[in-house]
């Protein structure tokens, strides 16, 4: 196979940074928006797959309120 | 761990859902990134797709390509064209495989989402977009690298009165923000819609087909106008990828040059 | 009425042989012949035959068996739920239909332009080679004629030396010439200048002369001489004529 010199990171850098950037925000919103109380016990939560236990929204509402 | 029974259709929007098809589970750390999903699984066949497309056409590493890579010929050609008229100067080169590669990803994706039974990997909301705020802040970021703070030259129009100079600096960012999401948004709803489309009407055609025996053969007509919406799709999904490196070549004709 | 006949015995000919070739043929010699010049009414007969045709096999059997088996596949596999139908069948047969329509309509064109793109392309190439051969060979044949350099080079060098020595011997010859063109123009000279010497010493002697001629015409006593000797000769002839 032939090897072509194309300048890679040289022209490409600012590109690696904002993937990087990219991924860690949408991978923090991703955790956010699981954690909301629309999706908390959503069985597509990866945190069943962990073992995780039905969070009763009601109880803590009043938990918090009190 | 292996998932593959869950592929009826309850809704429309059933297609767009990724399954686990395979995922690692340790106790001590989240593996979640390393699990194999619908969606991974259709990025390997994409990256499959592109490499065979490649590997199997040139036929052996002859100087000349078989019938099958014409095709690719055309598609650098037009794409190397496309680039050239879009950014203009000489930095052009720099980012023609970048774009190409952008281009090939969605290509394929698209037209692989157009098979039946299959997923599409385009019409993933948070995918594209991330992709495309991703395009946007490598943008940015090279611009501000490059420029400094004559980058906000950007933002003010050739020839514009001073009067007008904040309001067109708010309005010129604010499009400008925007296109981080605009990018990503045009072919996600492109795709999706298109998508959506079909499958209502395949699931309204089924319904009337399956009344009586009349009525199925009686369904062979608007089984046609389908063929016609499946045919527009096709269509799409080659516009929307062409417009993604249209629209990504302009962007960078901005950020390098500054108008 | 001419006309009219004309007409009729146009028309009713081609019915006549078409009733004559498509009545008796039976189905299997039908697919066997294939027909040189295509008929202008396509019956349904040919029609449902071009349709098994288009199925992979050989003999109508194993085509109707395909047909057959694949149909009880099908309902086999809607009927144990191995295959359900749904929405998305609707799309595989749309799909179906789109690719059946690209292979029928498109690949030909397609196929067409690659093939003439890659005739063009590997004409170019290949001209270039034969360009690229023929330049070598006339290369090769310009430089051929220069094959008996060694032996040319040996006569012209031969050519030299005798020129050489020609040369030289001219040199020779020509100094011998000058030579004696040398010596002959001294020895003109010299006789030049014994005349020269010679016509001075005459002149100076009959200068000499004169001037003593002279010198002694101007001396009285001679004058006196001559005189007295002129008047003696003069008297004698006065003398001689009394």
């Amino acid at each position: 196979m032939k090897r072509f010199p194309t300048p890679i990171v040289k022209p490409l850098w600012p590109f690696f940074i904002a993937a990087a950037v990219t991924y860690y925000g949408v991978s923090k919103f991703a955790d956010a928006y699981g954690n909301t109380d629309e999706y908390i016990n959503d069985p597509r939560n990866p945190r069943f797959a962990k073992g995780g236990k039905i969070v009763d929204l009601t109880k803590n509402k009043e938990t918090m309120e009190e | 761990m292996l998932n593959l029974i869950n592929t009826f259709i309850n809704s429309p929007l059933d297609q767009f859902e990724s399954q686990t098809f395979f995922s690692i589970f340790t106790p001590f750390m989240d593996m979640n990134n390393f699990n194999i999903t619908t969606f991974a699984l259709y990025t390997f066949i994409v990256l499959f797709i592109i490499i065979s497309l490649f590997m199997f056409t040139n036929n052996n590493n002859m100087i000349m390509g078989s019938k099958w890579f014409i095709t690719q010929e055309m598609i650098y050609d037009t794409m190397v064209n496309t680039i050239k008229n879009q950014m203009g100067g000489k930095l052009w080169g720099f980012y023609m495989p970048f774009i190409y590669t952008f281009f090939m990803f969605i290509l394929v994706s698209n037209l692989l989402s157009m098979i039946p039974y299959s997923f599409a990997l385009t019409a993933q909301f948070v995918f594209i977009i991330s992709l495309s705020f991703m395009v946007w802040l490598g943008m940015t970021i090279m611009g501000f690298y490059k420029h400094g703070l004559v980058f906000f030259a950007l933002f003010v129009p050739q020839g514009t009165p001073l009067v007008l100079v904040p309001l067109l600096v708010l309005i010129e960012m604010m499009s400008y923000i925007m296109r981080s999401l605009s990018l990503g948004l045009r072919l996600a709803a492109n795709v999706m819609a298109g998508h959506l489309l079909m499958i209502i009407l395949g699931g309204l055609l089924m319904q009337f087909m399956s009344i009586n025996i009349l009525t199925t053969i009686l369904g062979f007509i608007p089984l046609l106008i389908i063929l016609c919406v499946v045919m527009l799709e096709f269509a799409i999904a080659m516009i929307q990828s062409y417009v993604w490196t249209v629209l990504m070549a302009s962007y960078m004709k901005d950020v390098q040059y500054l108008h | 009425m001419n006309f009219c006949s004309l007409t009729l015995k146009s028309a009713t000919k081609p019915l006549l042989t078409q009733g004559v070739r498509y009545v008796p043929i039976s189905t299997n010699v039908r697919y066997l012949s294939s027909p040189s010049t295509p008929p202008p009414v396509k019956d349904p007969k040919t029609k449902a035959m071009s349709i098994i045709d288009a199925l992979p096999g050989n003999s109508v059997l194993s085509k109707t068996g395909i047909l057959g088996t694949s149909a009880a596949a099908a309902i086999y596999a809607i009927s144990n739920e191995l295959y359900i139908v749904n929405d998305e069948s609707i799309l595989l047969l749309t799909f179906a239909g789109f690719t059946a329509l690209m292979a029928k309509f498109v690949a030909p064109l397609y196929k067409d332009f690659a093939n003439a793109r890659m005739n063009k392309v590997s004409n170019i190439l290949n001209e270039s080679r034969t360009r690229h051969v023929d330049a070598i060979k006339e290369r090769i044949g310009s430089v051929s004629e220069l094959q008996n350099v060694a032996e040319t080079t040996k006569v012209l060098f031969d050519v030299s030396k005798e020129t050489l020595e020609l040369e030289a011997k001219n040199f020779e010859l020509k100094q011998k010439v000058d030579l004696a063109a040398e010596a002959k123009s001294v020895l003109d000279s010299w006789v030049r200048h014994e005349a020269s010497l010679r016509q001075e010493q005459q002149k100076q002697l009959t200068q000499s002369l004169l001037a003593k001629v002279e010198s002694e015409l101007s001396n009285p006593k001679f004058q006196e001489k001559v005189l007295q000797q002129s008047i003696a000769d003069v008297e004698k002839l006065f003398s001689k004529l009394k």
